[in-house]
């Protein structure tokens, strides 16, 4: 029982740590809290409930459909929210991200209504028992895809240039720029890949909870940032740290506890964090003072 | 339509005391994005008292914004040791805590909340907002606001000159719960009803926006900004129907064209000089 719990809090906690490393890459470059990241993901699944409903097509075109559409969000979001606006004003950005996430949200509910929304499963498969636990095919797709996908990510932060060029700029963008770093372009592929990542989230969520409304974007980004800010903020892997600490304490408080809990913990937790490891779990870089 | 324009008129006064609630904060160069949790506070405080043990409106609604001030001085205790991005962070999650804590405080009705509470009056709102303006202008005048400019133009300066930041920080705070906190008790009593719902995430930006509209480099500015995007909705109503599309988009807009504020004192007319916006030498965090 404990086993099979713990296990569904690593599936549900795999998909807020890919969510949340796209959150975190943007932090980590640009130092912009990206209020918007999750209409990237509420966007990607509504763009695979219409394309299941428009045309037959198989998983694998879900997928990318979800990815594109999320990397669209995303790219919008560095226009409207970097791009455009001054850096000389810290919070400007993020201010920016909140109104974008409120927009596109506000924009769903118009173009698909507020009721709950079924979404079928992508993917299917037969239960297989691996011990005391009891996962799908869908759920096993589930943790191959993002443990793939996590590797991927690193080695394109650790092997490829682009990626040198990344941590270059979450190091010291001036320096960066110096040292030959085309910038602008590095910054453009940050916000793709965190777009990509928070589409493949999005479909791995819905695997999970087989809903979606046009609201569930904003609690997504703000469980993202609390994420990311227990694992330490720019952190690559403490985001997955916390990302699958997160799952796992939310499915262990509905299952052993109370469900109207279960925010408040993860709340808790972060709270409790900040007070005596303000750096996070797996932090070096101790938040500056001004 | 009396009361119609009654109505808009307590909701303008109660809006214009939540963006001096945040004013506080953001013109010492923090922002809070949990302000909304003090007006809950506030809101259930006063409403519990009126509707429980019968205390008349007034003394439950300044218990409300006492309660929420001790909330605030609680919460700026370990929040102001943090910087900017993080103080935004767990502003944010004690905002989040406070929905859950209403959520499941069955006492005061859990998800459904509370209802049957009445009162609220435009002078008596409007009381409210004269004390405030009242109280800004004097501290405007006295060492303390002298101290507010130091910290919002330079702090380590200010600090080096002797100013306890830190105090200054958190009497802000607590000061900004207050004023959250009457608004909150004000409104319970406006509205007729309160849950946990109301005091979400959506109602901690609407002071935001209202702050960054008006500027923070005169208080002034906040009471314009809620003023004007409060009664313009109303008096366009086609505004109405779209309020959130043009919220939004226009906090985008503002972001991107004048993040300082609509409204700013130029430079050079104030004693103190700046325009109280966040550069570079205010929030080092930021310029990477």
């Amino acid at each position: 029982m404990l086993a099979q719990q713990i296990f569904n809090g690593l599936l549900l906690g795999s998909t807020y740590a890919l969510f949340a490393l796209g959150l975190n890459l943007v932090l980590g470059a640009l130092n912009l809290l990206n209020f918007a990241h999750g209409e990237a993901l509420m966007v990607a699944v509504y763009a695979v409930l219409m394309l299941q409903a428009a045309a037959h097509v198989s998983g694998a075109v879900l997928v990318l459909a979800a990815m594109a559409a999320a990397a669209a969000v995303s790219m919008a979001t560095y226009l409207f929210a970097f791009r455009w606006v001054n850096k000389e004003y810290w919070m400007a950005g993020a201010l920016s991200t909140i109104g974008i996430s409120i927009f596109t949200q506000t924009l769903g509910a118009r173009l698909w209504g507020t009721d709950q929304r079924q979404v079928p499963d992508i993917i299917r498969g037969p239960a297989v028992s691996l011990g005391p636990v009891t996962a799908t095919g869908a759920q096993l797709l589930l943790v191959a895809v993002t443990v793939l996908l996590m590797v991927l990510l690193h080695l394109l932060l650790t092997r490829t240039r682009v990626g040198r060029g990344m941590r270059a700029l979450a190091e010291n963008r001036t320096t960066a720029m110096l040292m030959g770093v085309n910038v602008e372009r590095m910054i453009q592929g940050t916000f793709l890949v965190a777009g990509i990542m928070a589409g493949a989230a999005g479909v791995l969520l819905t695997s999970v909870y087989n809903t979606v409304t046009p609201f569930v974007g904003l609690n997504l980004s703000v469980k993202g940032i609390v994420a990311i800010t227990i694992g330490g903020m720019g952190n690559t892997y403490g985001a997955i740290v916390a990302g699958l600490l997160i799952g796992v304490l939310e499915t262990l408080t509905v299952a052993y506890g109370s469900a109207s809990y279960r925010d408040a913990i993860v709340f808790a937790l972060l709270v409790v964090i900040l007070m005596v490891r303000p750096q996070g779990l797996l932090g070096v870089r101790f938040p500056e003072r001004a | 339509m009396a009361g119609y324009f009654e109505s808009v008129a307590i909701l303008v006064g109660i809006n214009i005391l939540q963006a001096l609630g945040l004013f506080t904060v953001k013109s010492l160069g923090q922002i809070s994005l949990g302000h909304a949790g003090f007006m809950a506070v506030g809101a259930y405080t006063a409403s519990l008292l009126t509707l429980r043990a019968q205390w008349p409106l007034v003394p439950a609604v300044l218990a409300g914004g006492a309660v929420a001030g001790v909330a605030g001085a609680l919460v700026g205790l370990p929040a102001l040791r943090l910087e900017k991005l993080y103080l935004a962070t767990m502003t944010l999650a004690f905002l989040l805590i406070t929905e859950v804590f209403f959520s499941n405080f069955d006492y005061a009705g859990g998800l459904s909340g509370l209802s049957g509470m009445a009162g609220t009056r435009a002078p008596l709102v409007w009381a409210f907002v004269a004390a405030a303006a009242l109280y800004f202008w004097l501290v405007g005048r006295a060492r303390l606001g002298l101290a507010h400019d130091a910290v919002r133009q330079d702090e380590p300066v200010a600090r080096a000159m002797g100013v306890d930041t830190t105090r200054l920080k958190l009497q802000a705070f607590a000061t900004g719960a207050v004023l959250m906190g009457i608004a909150g008790g004000l409104l319970a009593h406006h509205l007729f009803y309160i849950e946990p719902g109301l005091f979400g995430f959506s109602a901690a930006v609407l002071p935001v926006i209202w702050v960054i509209f008006g500027g923070i480099t005169t208080f002034w500015g906040p009471i314009a900004g809620a003023a004007v995007l409060t009664i313009l909705p109303e008096v366009v109503q086609p505004l109405k129907d779209w309020y959130l599309f043009i919220y939004a988009a226009s906090l985008v807009a503002v972001m991107i064209v004048r993040p300082q504020g609509l409204i700013v004192r130029r430079r050079g007319t104030s004693p103190s000089g700046g325009d109280g916006a966040l550069r570079p030498a205010e929030a080092p965090g930021a310029a990477r």
